[in-house]
């Protein structure tokens, strides 16, 4: 118990756990936001004729099956100076670490999203485009069927993209300030001996999710029809 | 901020949990006014990464590593900066009887010897490759059952050695600053002249990786050997009991 609670005195004095917290937020924010967008125009590619392209669904969910560190190394060889992608000098950057968790949740809230959204396309399919719609309509009528699937779809991506740490790691270089998030900072704190601020910073992770829960039990209660 | 001013500086854990570092660098981008990025690794990543163009100094203590890095052109010159001792700990009743051996090869003998429970780093650190040299030295092929690798960081070794009761061996330091923790293991044998852990510092060739920040991983260099860096190793984290001893440079260049 003492443990516990000199933890979060710990976090709450130390200038550079802020730093930390912020940091993690901001990438998985942005990485979540970025995969996001390009999950939804995939999705609704697949809801949208699902009859005949579920198959790719199948072959598409064998992606989420690549561990994080892997696709970490993946990007570092990618990334290195002596890979293809070398010259823009991205390896060690925060930019870097968005780039691969937007990689590594994009499958994950694709295939959330394709179930969410497959019932309300199928359903409506008939209906819409009898009436004349083109496909952006079509979408859109999808879109704004299911919110709480999309917004559920983000809250999964983001918790995956927050969790986060074994290409954080490999990719970022676990740098204070620039790549150190909150998950390897818990990594390098539990590796150094320095358990209070593990579980400090484990415990701020866990009210960030409890925050987010809240968020998402209020807007679904609104948005219910 | 311009990639002038950046150091990407690859070091080993051992080195960052000794706490050097964040006494060292603020220092360093205080006075060149610039961002240091510091990425700690394992001595063999560490090689690794920079034998790719990845950095642009290292901080390692693998000599022979260090050397190959040098002769394959990745490196410009060794700079020997620091160094301190690993120590033997063990069972606080030392059941192989370490203490009483003339040296280190002797020492590992005894604990051979009697099969005791040994456990190494196993992960390419500089500690690990050391204790493989001793093993090699003192003609032993060790194995399980009472050999085991933790393909862990330091402190997670030892802590494996108090929680199994085994024989490790250690940079001082690291054991120093966790003493509290270990109840069950102390510091039963040293050997200067055998277990010296000197670190050194190695800047990148620009002639390899023209894009590589030699002109700041110099004045880093300069700074450590010569400058501000030199009084700030001295006294860490006291002055009456250094973690590192500094190794003196008439010249420097």
């Amino acid at each position: 118990m003492k443990t516990i609670i000199d933890g979060m005195v710990k976090i709450v004095s130390e200038p550079d756990m802020w730093d930390t917290v912020v940091l993690s937020l901001k990438i998985s924010f942005l990485s979540t936001a970025i995969a996001f967008f390009f999950a939804c125009f995939f999705s609704l590619t697949i809801v949208g004729n699902y009859e005949k392209r579920k198959n790719l669904v199948t072959i598409f969910q064998l992606f989420l099956f690549i561990p994080s560190v892997t696709l970490g190394l993946i990007l570092y060889l990618l990334f290195s100076r002596k890979g293809f992608l070398g010259f823009l000098g991205l390896l060690y950057t925060s930019k870097a670490v968005i780039i691969g968790e937007s990689i590594l949740i994009f499958p994950l809230i694709s295939i959330f999203l394709i179930n969410g959204l497959k019932e309300r396309a199928i359903e409506v399919r008939d209906v819409v485009l009898t009436l004349g719609a083109n496909s952006f309509q079509y979408a859109g009528i999808i879109i704004r069927e299911s919110k709480i699937s999309l917004l559920s779809s983000f809250i999964v991506g983001l918790s995956r993209a927050i969790g986060e740490t074994g290409l954080a790691m490999v990719v970022g270089g676990n740098i204070q300030g620039e790549t150190r998030v909150m998950t390897t900072a818990i990594v390098l704190y539990t590796m150094r001996g320095d358990f209070e601020a593990a579980i400090g910073l484990g415990i701020i992770l866990f009210v960030f999710a409890i925050i987010l829960s809240c968020i998402f039990l209020i807007l679904a209660k609104k948005w219910k029809y | 901020m311009s990639a002038v001013f950046i150091l990407v500086l690859l070091t080993t854990t051992s080195v960052q949990d000794s706490g050097l570092l964040e006494k060292l660098i603020p220092e360093f981008e205080h006075l060149y006014m610039c961002r240091v990025k510091t990425i700690a690794v394992g001595s063999g990543a560490a090689l690794r990464i920079a034998s790719e163009g990845n950095g642009d100094v290292l901080i390692i203590h693998d000599q022979h590593g260090e050397e190959e890095f040098i002769n394959s052109g990745f490196g410009t010159k060794r700079y020997p900066f620091m160094w301190n001792e690993f120590i033997l700990c063990g069972p606080c009743g030392d059941p192989a009887g370490v203490a009483g051996a003339k040296d280190i090869f002797d020492a590992f003998g005894r604990i051979y010897k009697k099969r005791m429970p040994f456990v190494s780093r196993g992960d390419e650190s500089g500690t690990h490759k050391k204790e493989i040299e001793i093993w090699r030295k003192a003609g032993i092929s060790p194995g399980k059952p009472w050999y085991i690798k933790s393909g862990n960081g330091m402190i997670e070794t030892l802590r494996i050695a108090e929680e199994k009761n085994c024989y490790v061996l250690t940079d001082i330091s690291t054991f120093i600053s966790h003493r509290k923790e270990f109840t069950k293991i102390s510091c039963l044998f040293k050997d200067t002249r055998n277990l010296k852990n000197v670190y050194s510092l190695i800047p990148v060739s620009k002639d390899k990786f023209p894009w590589a920040n030699y002109e700041l991983a110099m004045k880093f260099i300069n700074f450590v050997l010569n400058g501000k860096g030199k009084d700030i190793i001295r006294t860490y984290p006291e002055k009456s009991n250094p973690f590192f001893n500094v190794i003196s440079y008439e010249n420097n260049n």
